[in-house]
């Protein structure tokens, strides 16, 4: 009798412990799932930080993959192509030198010191398709080559994106389609200004570059080529945005709204170059000399071989 | 799970990197990360597959640029929830690793909707209607051929 109600307890005991575990177990899942939580309401610069570790070690070598896959790719690509780029570039570069030549008298005529030139960077983009990374890319430049945040990234053909974070080897940002981006825009005659966004459809494909704040009497046609204006100082001046598609909408008596053809497709980007500053013309050897920086030319178009043959 | 299990899980995250971040496959790739999470979630404590949910959420929040921490959390509360279904779910038929798997996508993406940032996600009508059901149904078909070497369909031993 005494027996058997000591092993009665005993099972009691045993399976109250395993109740106390399991119950105990559960709790503890929740730890990760409370640190998940945390990360996510985190600050961005400690965010940053955890997101750099992990793509230093455990992504990096998926990454160079990517850049090399890149370089590849890029070096199969039809020769003549490339030669035909070329000569193009080459043609624009003639026509500049004279134009330049020209720019110089008449600058000393009116007694104007010369222009300085916009340096460019240029590295490869790396785009991924994890989670939450559209519209973010990695730009395999960073603090070792004077990348600081904002800085303007240009592609073939035109405005890409913006640098926002700056790590020591490369840096992250986003393309035109993030819904943060913004540039002050102009007509390339520089008569009719406008601030560009992006603009969500219902679906990603439907997305739409949207120039806002035009003069309601700005009648621009279609087909009109948009730069930056280079207001606010974070983008150079005459980088082409696109064009003029139609009209979106208007404000009686006030304001219009245009969308805009992009120039730069960002899933086609493989290699870009980030416009990491003006230097005096005097200095534009001494620049040009220094690693891998290109000048560009004076109104902040991209230079014609650093993000890819043809100069827009 | 022994060490061929291990081997496998690591290969699908890394299989799922090279896919993503190397070749850039958005639609048609599937969610390995998830299939891993979820596969070692059948045979570990709630903690431990929470916490392997929690690094692999690191990884495939690394490139996200304001939603930094919502598949972190989705990741270890999917696996949490996949290890509690032990306790419910034992000895089922050969078609529960579809079930399993396919649920556990339509868990994942969810949460992680809701918790992303409102402006950078994309809109409801997208992920919900249309690419959510194409995503469960891959990643519900590589989990049960994933389940041959990891079954999910068996009682885990027990614990002492």
């Amino acid at each position: 009798m005494v027996a058997a109600r000591k092993r009665r307890s005993r099972r009691r005991g045993r399976a109250g412990r395993r109740g106390r575990g399991r119950s105990s177990g559960r709790a503890t899942a929740l730890v990760p799932i409370a640190l998940s939580l945390v990360a996510l309401y985190m600050p961005a610069s400690a965010q940053q930080v955890v997101a750099n570790a992990a793509r230093s070690t455990v992504l990096w070598p998926f990454v160079e993959m990517r850049v090399i896959l890149t370089r590849l790719r890029a070096q199969a690509r039809d020769f003549e192509v490339v030669q035909a780029q070329m000569d193009s570039s080459m043609a624009i570069v003639a026509t500049h030198r004279t134009l330049a030549e020209e720019n110089r008298q008449l600058r000393g005529l009116l007694g104007l010191r010369e222009r300085g030139w916009t340096l460019y960077v240029p590295a490869a983009v790396v785009r991924s398709a994890l989670a939450g990374s559209a519209s973010v890319f990695r730009f395999g430049a960073g603090r070792d080559r004077d990348i600081r945040p904002f800085t303007t990234v240009v592609s073939n053909g035109g405005l890409f994106g913006q640098i926002i974070e700056v790590h020591a080897n490369h840096s992250m940002g986003m393309d035109w389609s993030h819904p943060d981006f913004r540039v002050g825009a102009m007509s390339r005659d520089g008569m009719h200004h406008g601030l560009i966004e992006v603009e969500r459809g219902e679906y990603r494909e439907q997305d739409r570059l949207v120039m806002r704040g035009v003069p309601f009497l700005a009648d621009l046609a279609p087909g009109t080529e948009i730069v930056t204006s280079g207001r606010g100082g974070v983008f150079p001046r005459g980088i082409p945005i696109g064009s003029i598609v139609e009209v979106a909408e208007t404000r009686a008596g006030w304001s219009r709204s245009y969308y805009i053809n992009p120039a730069v497709q960002p899933g086609a980007v493989t290699h870009g170059a980030a416009a990491v500053g003006a230097v005096e013309a005097e200095g534009e050897d001494d620049a040009a000399a220094e690693g891998d920086e290109l000048p560009g030319s004076d109104d902040g178009t991209p230079p014609p071989d650093s993000a890819g043959p043809e100069t827009p | 799970m022994r060490v061929r299990g291990w081997l496998l899980v690591v290969g699908l995250v890394a299989l799922h990197l090279f896919l993503r971040v190397t070749y850039e496959v958005d639609e048609w790739a599937p969610d390995l990360l998830l299939v891993a999470a979820l596969a070692v979630s059948r045979h570990r404590r709630a903690t431990f597959a929470a916490v392997f949910g929690m690094l692999v959420g690191v990884i495939d929040d690394s490139f996200a640029a304001r939603s930094f921490g919502a598949s972190m959390v989705a990741l270890s509360a999917t696996s949490a929830m996949g290890s509690f279904s032990t306790s419910f779910f034992v000895g089922h038929p050969w078609h529960f690793p579809f079930l399993y798997f396919g649920l556990g996508k339509v868990v994942r993406d969810l949460l992680g909707w809701v918790l992303s940032d409102p402006v950078v996600r994309t809109p409801f009508a997208e992920p919900m209607a249309l690419e959510l059901l194409r995503a469960a149904l891959l990643a519900a078909a590589v989990g049960f051929v994933v389940s041959f070497l990891i079954p999910v369909n068996q009682q885990p031993p027990r614990r002492r």
